[in-house]
């Protein structure tokens, strides 16, 4: 037990600094996604029936295609064709912010077509236009309902930024492996990795328990 | 002429739901609705104030067209609407539920909205639950306050889609006797309703819609006693032996 606490210890240095790694690709990724899946989700519902047919597309594409091959596709498919090289984190906070988009997306979509269209016709019948609508009426009412969708999501996308250890992003994961690959302790250091990721997306938990209270409305 | 609809017709993909609908409503006029279910009364309500497009015909409400307006929000100021299902905004208060399109729409301040407010509440008898939220009142309840929440905005015309329709009987009365009162304060009102002795009591003008046509129209006297046409006579007859008028 003293040696798994030294090792410990010893890897922490390491770890920490993947984790660093990790947090950031996975707050930059989050915060991208979640403009772009708004204006996706947007789109899903315009009038404007090119926007609806570009974000169908867009979502069915992205959500047919594994993250592991979309940042594979990326750092090595696309460098080798266009010359590009790019930086390992860069290509995978692009790759993860292009996935969890898709996914906000729906959620974005989902949660304005959940509430009742009674809603708008009440705030339109009173003269609110479409924006005053969306913003008094409608998105007050859906953000309730999208937060626990919003905040799964988050932590999927937090879990698979350890998918992009395959493009060498020196992240939590891949610093793990690259210790083992040193020390051949594989059972101690991964669950060092694996306790690390724990930590973090319990707190993350709590901070959406405690968001989705905040909102309540009723009495 | 309040309002002025003629020859409209409105589909819904190849049904047509409304055909050949002219219709004129003078100031102060309190027109009833009636029909079966599926004959185009709720339609033709919702045409009014463009909650639904007419694919041919002109409607002008206070002498201007609603059909080519570039400015629809400024007319439904004056058009107010209650719904069957009440649609109350569950994430405000009852009088926040007021004063929001005023605010928004900068018709009043903010002292001023809700002063109006309350007075509407008091008229409605829920001056007390101002600061409650729709899901702890009745359906009537609600309903009332759906009305006052339309009227704080002060429209000219008032447009009410089967107000009664989604409550439990004994609260009907309530709702109708709000509506009563604002028939005789001179408020012009389109009223769908499945309610024949309240349309008996308030309606100047009734209209018997079926299949998307207006079957028969008159006074509230002729048609209810004398009606005209079989589909009339036949309608009234159903829903009359079912209704304690």
């Amino acid at each position: 037990m003293a040696h798994y606490f030294q090792l410990f210890q010893d890897c922490l240095p390491s770890l920490l600094s993947g984790l660093q790694i990790t947090l950031i690709m996975a707050v930059s990724s989050i915060a991208l996604a979640f403009i772009l899946g708004v204006i996706i989700g947007l789109f899903s519902i315009s009038h404007i029936r090119i926007l609806r047919a570009f974000a169908t597309v867009y979502i069915y594409v992205i959500r047919g295609i594994p993250l592991m091959i979309l940042g594979l596709f990326l750092y090595f498919g696309v460098s080798a064709i266009t010359g590009i090289r790019f930086d390992p984190l860069v290509a995978s906070i692009i790759v993860l912010t292009i996935n969890a988009s898709a996914y906000m997306a729906e959620i974005f979509r989902a949660g304005i077509q959940a509430i009742d269209v009674g809603q708008t016709e009440a705030a339109r019948s009173l003269g609110l236009g479409y924006l005053k609508t969306m913003k008094k009426v409608i998105l007050p009412q859906a953000i309730k309902i999208m937060i626990p969708a919003f905040l799964n999501q988050f932590i999927t996308t937090l879990k698979d930024t350890s998918i992009l250890s395959v493009i060498s992003v020196r992240e939590l994961t891949l610093n793990g492996q690259i210790i083992i690959a040193r020390n051949y302790l594989p059972f101690e250091v991964y669950s060092y990795v694996a306790i690390m990721y724990l930590i973090i997306i319990t707190a993350l938990s709590i901070l959406s328990k405690k968001l989705e209270r905040k909102l309540k409305y009723d009495n | 002429m309040i309002i002025k609809a003629k020859e409209i017709s409105k589909c819904f993909g190849d049904l047509e739901v409304l055909k050949d609908i002219s219709l004129n409503v003078t100031e102060g006029e309190v027109l009833c609705i009636i029909g079966p279910s599926g004959s185009g009364k709720s339609t033709l309500l919702r045409c009014l104030n463009r909650l639904e497009e007419i694919q041919c015909g002109s409607i002008s409400i206070l002498e201007e067209d609603i059909v080519n307006t570039k400015n629809i929000n400024r007319l439904r100021e004056n058009i107010g609407m209650v719904f069957q299902s009440f649609n109350l905004f569950p994430n405000y208060t009852v009088l926040e539920n007021m004063i929001l399109a005023p605010l928004e729409l900068k018709k009043m301040k903010r002292k001023e909205a809700e002063e109006r407010a309350i007075m509407l509440l008091r008229k409605v008898g829920l001056e007390d639950k101002k600061d409650v939220y729709p899901q702890t009142l009745s359906g009537g309840q609600k309903q009332r306050v759906a009305i006052a929440r339309a009227l704080e905005m002060n429209p000219k015309i008032m447009l009410f889609d089967e107000p009664t329709s989604a409550l439990d009987p004994e609260m009907v009365e309530e709702v109708l006797k709000v509506m009563k009162d604002l028939a005789q304060e001179g408020m012009t009102m389109i009223i769908v309703t499945h309610e024949m002795g309240f349309a008996r009591d308030v309606a100047d003008r009734v209209l018997f819609m079926e299949g998307g046509y207006i079957v028969e129209e008159g006074s509230a006297r002729e048609l209810f006693t004398a009606p005209k046409t079989n589909r009339c006579q036949e309608f009234l007859s159903k829903v009359l032996r079912t209704q304690v008028c």
